[in-house]
């Protein structure tokens, strides 16, 4: 996960707002999957597997299939930026893209598996279950498409399991 | 990583640049996602065993059939979740939303989120289908809850002489009563009838007059007391002591609308009319009971927990997906009662192996659009933490989340009924009307259409 990122406060100057602009545009912000790429993808599968024991045990949802992830409209058409699902190894959100750093969210966020319902008040802490990259997916995800919607007083931004879920047999 | 000196420009800060960043995005976004359109991936039902039903007397009595923690509180009118989740978006109205919601599906041809309509005429037609079917829902009360003591729903006699209300006919044989009862419950609209003692443990403790309002909520505590008659006052609505019954009917919802789904104008219908049946017949029902001299309270979201009452009235069992089960048409219907002091035989529960079946199916969970269904194999007496407050911890069950399902069926423009309609009991009991997998809306007309549209009715 990418570090060392200087937390700036205080005003910039209108040079340095262009110079974050066009750094963004020229380089078209950045790719988190390959720290080589210097294209925004364009689409990110993720395979959303559930092979941890609990989701053996239990009855995961047919909709815990792959997500095809719109990378690039979710940056060109919905306004995203790097640091509003990136963030670094302390929790700040990135700033600007930086290719030598790696953006994988498996970096740390390693256990396979969402966690949920009551095991989740049960038997694990908060940061344990976002050791879990689904959940800490998901708290991205629907984190954000929940607040847009509090905004806007509707449910525009997807929220289901079968919004973005592929279904799976 | 790039540093960025921080520099000074007139008043304009880094935030206030993010802010405005931020603000433009979200009102981009705004459009982009409305005009969005979506692909639902194919819901095709996979076969499942089917539940063989055979019916028993519960071994236990109706209130030790309930596995409840002595802590449970009664459930609140304004934990509901339309309430609930007007208050999280602020909104003006949850109902509101959906019809918005279904207003832009209709103008794009379509009767829910990725359900296509041949064309917008034909999306419109289902809409004129959803609003024949809720109109006489809309007019005794949308969906009762709210609506205590309101209008149609009042609890007190309309429009009979006082000469029948307030001259109890003297009913000797509660057995007889209970038989005669039933008979007019099913010529007012009752597929099936149950009676039952009230625990109240299933009464709300309070309702919510402004169901719909992001405010705070404005209650009334529901009491039982001393007095003949119900009453309202300006802090509560007081039920007499001697309401003691509850007289619990099932409504079947028409099953060919059912299967368009998820969340779509003809899901919506089936259940509205569901709705329709529930406030003519409570309220008939209701009536009827008054004319003979007793108190009767016509419910139906409102005032008490239906699933739990039609337990005890031996009408069915509580399946995962947080529906009664019955073993003549699984959880394909929807639940009214009346409130009455009426003296009456009562019904024993059932048992048919619903739990046992539920734990090892899970069908519903599986396919639910939202995740709003426990997926877990056993029974817990915790709701999920997202379902906070609509969840009522305390009662061994499979919880299911009111406000992930609710907020899908603001997403999609519909209610949802898909746990209903992939439930192995509505198959095995209900049967299928449309082939699954090859489900048309357009096909819907093509039917022989029954009266009611759910069954045969011969004059």
């Amino acid at each position: 996960m990418a570090g060392g990122i200087s937390h700036i406060k205080g005003r910039l100057s209108m040079n340095t707002i262009k110079t974050v602009i066009a750094i963004l545009i020229i380089l078209n912000i950045a790719s988190f999957i390959s720290a080589d790429q210097s294209e925004i993808p364009e689409i990110i599968d993720f395979t959303c597997r559930t092979n941890t024991k609990a989701a053996l045990v239990d009855y995961p949802t047919r909709f815990e299939g792959p997500v095809r992830f719109s990378h690039k409209k979710h940056v060109e058409s919905y306004g995203a930026g790097c640091g509003d699902c990136h963030h670094d190894s302390e929790l700040y959100p990135i700033e600007v893209y930086d290719p030598s750093e790696t953006y994988s969210c498996e970096e740390c966020h390693y256990d396979r598996g969402l966690v949920r319902g009551p095991k989740i008040e049960n038997n694990m802490s908060e940061a344990d279950q976002l050791m879990h990259r689904p959940n800490a997916i998901h708290a991205q995800c629907l984190g954000c498409h929940k607040k847009f919607n509090k905004e806007k007083h509707l449910v525009v931004a997807p929220e289901a399991c079968i919004s973005c879920h592929k279904k799976q047999y | 990583m790039t540093e960025i000196n921080p520099k000074n420009i007139g008043s304009f800060s880094r935030r206030r640049f993010l802010e405005m960043i931020a603000s433009l995005s979200l009102v981009s976004a705004s459009g982009v996602w409305a005009g969005q359109q979506f692909d639902l991936p194919d819901l095709v039902i996979a076969d499942s065993d089917m539940p063989k039903i055979k019916v028993a007397m519960a071994a236990k009595k109706a209130a030790l059939r309930h596995q409840c923690r002595p802590d449970m509180a009664r459930f609140s009118g304004k934990h509901m979740a339309f309430k609930v989740i007007s208050e999280e978006l602020g909104a003006p109205s949850a109902s509101e939303i959906m019809v918005n919601q279904i207003m832009k599906n209709v103008r794009a041809g379509k009767i829910g989120k990725g359900v296509s309509a041949k064309d917008p005429s034909e999306a419109r037609m289902f809409l004129a289908l959803n609003t024949a079917a809720t109109t006489w829902n809309m007019i005794v009360g949308p969906y009762g809850e709210n609506h205590e003591n309101m209008g149609f729903l009042g609890w007190l006699p309309q429009g009979l002489p006082p000469e029948l209300t307030a001259n109890p006919v003297s009913l000797k044989d509660k057995r007889d009563t209970s038989k005669k009862i039933k008979a007019i419950a099913a010529y007012a609209g009752s597929d099936k009838t149950g009676i039952t003692e009230i625990d109240r443990r299933w009464v709300y403790s309070s309702t919510c007059k402004n169901g719909e309002d992001p405010g705070p909520a404005i209650s009334k505590p529901i009491l039982f007391k001393k007095t003949d008659q119900p009453k309202e006052t300006e802090k509560a609505l007081i039920l007499p002591d001697s309401v003691r019954y509850a007289v619990v009917m099932l409504f079947v919802q028409p099953r060919a609308l059912h299967q368009i789904d998820p969340a779509t104008l003809a899901n919506n219908a089936s259940v509205n009319q569901g709705y329709s049946q529930m406030g003519i017949a409570s309220v008939s029902l209701a009536q009827a009971i008054r004319s003979l001299g007793y108190v009767a309270i016509p419910c139906m979201n409102d005032t008490a927990m239906s699933v739990p009452l039609s337990i005890d009235a031996g009408l069915g069992e509580l399946g995962r997906l947080g529906f009664l089960i019955t073993p003549e048409f699984g959880p394909h219907v929807r639940i009214a009662k009346v409130l009455t002091n009426m003296p009456m035989a009562t019904d024993k529960p059932i048992e048919f192996g619903v739990t046992e079946y539920c734990r090892d199916c899970g069908i519903c969970a599986r396919e639910c659009p939202s995740g709003a269904i426990s997926p877990d194999k056993e029974m817990t007496f915790e709701p999920p933490p997202g379902a906070d407050p609509c969840g009522n911890p305390g009662a061994l069950k499979w919880y299911v989340d009111g406000k992930k399902c609710l907020r899908w069926w603001l997403e999609s423009g519909g209610g949802c009924s898909r746990c209903v309609n992939v439930c192995p009991y509505t198959r095995a009991t209900m049967g299928d009307v449309l082939p699954p997998g090859q489900i048309r809306p357009e096909d819907f007309w093509d039917l022989d259409h029954k009266a009611y549209g759910r069954r045969d009715i011969t004059y």
